[in-house]
């Protein structure tokens, strides 16, 4: 089903891509608009929610960048920074008592 | 103890031993994790967090209390990050506004070579996140200070663009500029193992 789904959305994107004149593919929401409002996030107004989602329909392109950027995302929160080692705990609590005597005038 | 509060500000322009003690016990390790995350070692995170606190020692009686004083603390170091990777000539490639362009064509669709591929084969690999933070390396200080704010610390937009002193529209570019990089470095990088075997 999925398959299907996919072969659809390449046929009417091609279709689309073939046989609209230049004059509206032009005033038509672009994958690299598309690809702009979906990685920044921003609000678009409720005209623009509604090409993006017909263009999300027919383009198989925009449908597997938003899947790769919410892979990239999800995956993005689990980046951690590596751990202290014993030796670079003591050397950093050492180092912040240094500094508050350096940077404060009295106890 | 209340940062945002006008009398600690007072109390830390004054160098109250309290106040100092306060402020650098609380936000001291979150520096030095903010820094690592960056992609910098532990020595040099170190280095640029102490500068961070003498920055802000210096500049301090003339912070005004507009933002909190973590945003103004971790703007100071993000900018000790990005002074370093200039000097150290860090990043090695540019995703420059002319590669983004190659991507489309005249009417701003995918070029056929260009076209995103299904993700299946990313959520199969065990080795995605080290990929990840290796291409993460790659990208210009801006970008990946934005993507490592906005989606590792999951950090509100109004104080990311605080601490990088952008708009948010600038924000948006350099966010959608990084996830593009990412994402097309990503594909060549699983494309070129395929055909490595």
């Amino acid at each position: 089903m999925d398959k299907l789904i996919k072969a659809i959305r390449h046929f009417l994107h091609e279709e689309v891509s073939i046989l609209a004149p230049k004059w509206l593919k032009r005033r038509m929401i672009s994958c690299q608009q598309v690809t702009e409002i979906l990685s920044s996030e921003r609000h678009v107004s409720s005209f623009k929610k509604v090409q993006l989602h017909m263009h999300m329909m027919i383009c198989q392109c925009c449908t597997n960048y938003k899947a790769q950027l919410k892979f990239i995302n999800q995956k993005a929160k689990n980046i951690q920074p590596p751990k202290f080692s014993a030796e670079q705990q003591v050397k950093i609590d050492n180092s912040k008592e240094d500094l508050i005597n350096k940077f404060s005038n009295n106890k | 103890m209340n940062y945002s509060s006008p009398e600690f500000l007072k109390l830390l322009k004054e160098r109250d031993h309290q106040a100092v003690s306060s402020l650098i016990n609380d936000y001291h390790e979150a520096l030095i994790k903010g820094a690592l995350k960056q992609g910098i070692g532990v020595d040099q995170a170190e280095e640029v967090v102490q500068a961070t606190w003498t920055t802000l020692f210096e500049k301090v009686d003339n912070f005004e209390g507009r933002s909190h004083i973590r945003t103004y603390l971790f703007g100071i170091m993000y900018n000790k990050i990005k002074e370093l990777w200039r000097s150290n000539k860090k990043y090695t490639h540019n995703f420059e506004d002319e590669q983004m362009d190659q991507l489309f064509d005249e009417f701003g669709g995918f070029m056929p070579n260009t076209s995103p591929i299904d993700p299946s084969i990313w959520t199969e690999s065990q080795q995605f996140i080290s990929i990840l933070e290796e291409e993460l390396d790659t990208l210009p200080p801006n970008q990946r200070m934005a993507f490592v704010l906005k989606e590792v610390e999951r950090q509100p937009t109004e104080e990311i663009c605080k601490i990088l002193d952008v708009s948010s529209t600038n924000l948006g570019v350099l966010i959608y500029r990084a996830k593009n990089a990412l994402r097309v470095k990503i594909e060549k990088r699983y494309k070129q193992e395929g055909t490595d075997g």
